[in-house]
């Protein structure tokens, strides 16, 4: 437990936190305020009923789950490659390790703090999205629907439970590869990487093998809870996820076990 | 007799093509302040961290704190407190943030350490700014500070006085002299010879990853002495015959605007020396004395 509160301390008080929350969040205010604002000159009920998947809730819970995975997917693997790399290039594994801590007990328990404050960052951003959703529908003179739909909301700590738990597996590939390579940007271009690779492979690979896939299966894991709830047929998905975040924190662990620290 | 507190016999670390470290034999022994001594490149850097579990040598063996050591005997740097290379801090931390962050790895310090190591290195007063505002100077005592977060038995400390300035390499040197008085083993690697001259009480000399000179300071300055001479011109030639009969090889040097000539030899021959030379006839201009550790350190590891 000390070398975690550590690790959380390190991680929550690191700038890269603050601003990767505030990137996320800007970029919500942005599209729901520009949706908002670009609502009120639309006259075509087509037009209208587009901007009303954002705004108008039970349907915009859904399109922010989607939203939000995307995003913070990139952020979540940027912000914890940052965070691996730095351990190297100041040199705080050095000082962990001449301290006599375990390589793998300090390189899995930083990339535990930050999977930790992902699940804050994830609903503190679904609560800034919803808000923003909301505020964008009135700008747009469009109405926000029922927020408190019992059924929708219902699901949503699962929804945030699923969504966290997606970034997790981005994040731990951003974790893992920064720690790997010893750079800070390396886990972002793996992730970006993936992303695209699997949307290429869509093209070669039949969708039964292709859902599972790192980035495809993990970010179809919240928005299935929205559109389903929790069902059997999440066990899947659920536990590929979860095998891709332990194979990528058991080799980040592996690596630190073996790798000379000059 | 106490076991070393640090002994190594024939390490050998390669990096690549390049041999960093090639059969080192060392011994320190408890409570004293060793000075580490060679040219960039000779494998102090590499000793340390093997030292501290960092990485693992080829071939030869490692006691630390008296017992066998490899890098996965983490538990015994329990003991150890190490500053190796650059003082590393996560800088948007302050200095007491810092250190409880380092004080979440390892053995657990006592209660109020953090504070207590802080007073001691003089940095009370600015703990709470962040470390990316800290000279070097500061960013070196902190590191001290986070080396003595467990009061370790044992310090590496690797190049501390680096980069610091007159002032700076005092601090550093007042700490290290009261560490060793609380009994630590302070194992310190420098280039600063005048340093280490001032503080250590036993030095190692390596060259080319291999142990050239060990020993007591006191011991090796003796057999490093060094006395310069300055006659008048005219009688240079046949100073160098005089001296050379009763001291050996005598070395001329330009030290300065004049010729000087160099007589290897201990300090306490001084007198002897200039009575030699005016029994001779010959006029003495200018007298000097000194331990020659950089002569020492410079024949030992030139070549």
């Amino acid at each position: 437990m000390r070398l975690f509160g550590a690790s959380i301390r390190k991680i929550v008080l690191r700038p890269a936190t603050r601003i990767s929350v505030l990137v996320v969040a800007g970029i919500f205010a942005l599209m729901y305020l520009g949706v908002g604002a670009a609502a009120r000159s639309m006259t075509s009920a087509q037009e209208i009923e587009g901007v009303a998947v954002l705004v108008s809730f039970p349907d915009a819970y859904t399109t922010l789950v989607s939203i939000l995975t995307a995003i913070a997917s990139f952020t979540a693997a940027a912000w914890a490659g940052a965070i691996a790399g730095s351990e190297w290039s100041w040199n705080m594994l050095r000082v962990a390790v001449a301290r006599g801590e375990s390589r793998a007990a300090y390189t899995l328990m930083t990339l535990a703090a930050a999977c930790l404050l992902l699940l804050v960052g994830w609903t503190v951003l679904f609560a800034v999205g919803v808000a923003l959703a909301a505020v964008g529908g009135m700008i747009g003179g469009i109405a926000i629907g029922d927020p408190t739909d019992a059924d929708a909301v219902g699901r949503l700590p699962f929804v945030i439970a699923a969504g966290w738990w997606s970034g997790v597996l981005s994040a731990a590939i951003g974790f893992g590869g920064s720690f790997i390579a010893r750079s800070q940007v390396v886990g972002i271009v793996i992730v970006v990487g993936l992303y695209f690779g699997e949307q290429f492979a869509g093209l070669l690979l039949p969708p039964e093998i292709l859902q599972y896939a790192p980035i495809t299966v993990s970010s179809n894991l919240p928005i299935e809870v929205m559109g389903s709830g929790i069902s059997s047929s999440l066990l899947g998905p659920l536990g590929v996820t979860t095998a891709y975040i332990l194979i990528v924190g058991a080799v980040a662990a592996w690596y630190a076990r073996r790798a000379e620290i000059a | 007799m106490a076991a070393p507190m640090i002994r190594t016999s024939g390490l050998v670390k390669t990096y690549g093509s390049q041999r960093a470290l090639d059969g080192l034999d060392l011994e320190v022994r408890a409570g004293v302040v060793y000075g580490f001594l060679g040219p960039n490149g000779a494998g102090k850097t590499t000793t340390m961290r093997i030292l501290a579990g960092l990485i693992r040598p080829d071939s030869g063996t490692v006691e630390l704190l008296g017992e066998p050591f490899s890098w996965r005997d983490r538990t015994r740097l329990f003991n150890v407190g190490a500053l190796i290379e650059s003082p590393a801090f996560y800088p948007y931390l302050s200095g007491r943030d810092n250190l409880r962050v380092l004080a979440g790895t390892g053995a657990p310090p006592q209660t109020g350490r953090v504070d207590e190591v802080l007073d001691f290195v003089g940095l009370t007063t600015r703990a709470g700014d962040k470390v990316g505002t800290y000279s070097l100077g500061m960013k070196q005592r902190l590191g001290i500070a986070g080396a003595l977060l467990n009061n370790p038995s044992l310090l590496l400390l690797d190049e501390p006085a680096n980069g610091l300035d007159p002032a700076g390499i005092v601090s550093i040197r007042e700490m290290l002299r009261r560490l060793a008085a609380d009994g630590k083993t302070v194992f310190v690697s420098s280039h600063i010879l005048p340093e280490i001259q001032m503080m250590a009480e036993e030095v190692a000399i390596i060259a080319n990853g291999r142990l050239v000179r060990a020993g007591r300071l006191e011991a090796l300055l003796d057999t490093a002495g060094a006395i310069r001479v300055r006659v008048g011109s005219d009688s240079v030639e046949r100073a160098m015959a005089v001296l050379g009969d009763t001291f050996g090889e005598i070395e001329r040097t330009d030290h300065g605007a004049a010729d000087w000539l160099v007589v290897h030899t201990p300090p306490d021959r001084t007198a002897e020396v200039n009575r030699t030379l005016v029994t001779a006839g010959i006029d003495v201009v200018g007298l000097e004395t000194g331990s020659d550790l950089e002569g020492l350190f410079l024949s030992l590891t030139s070549g």
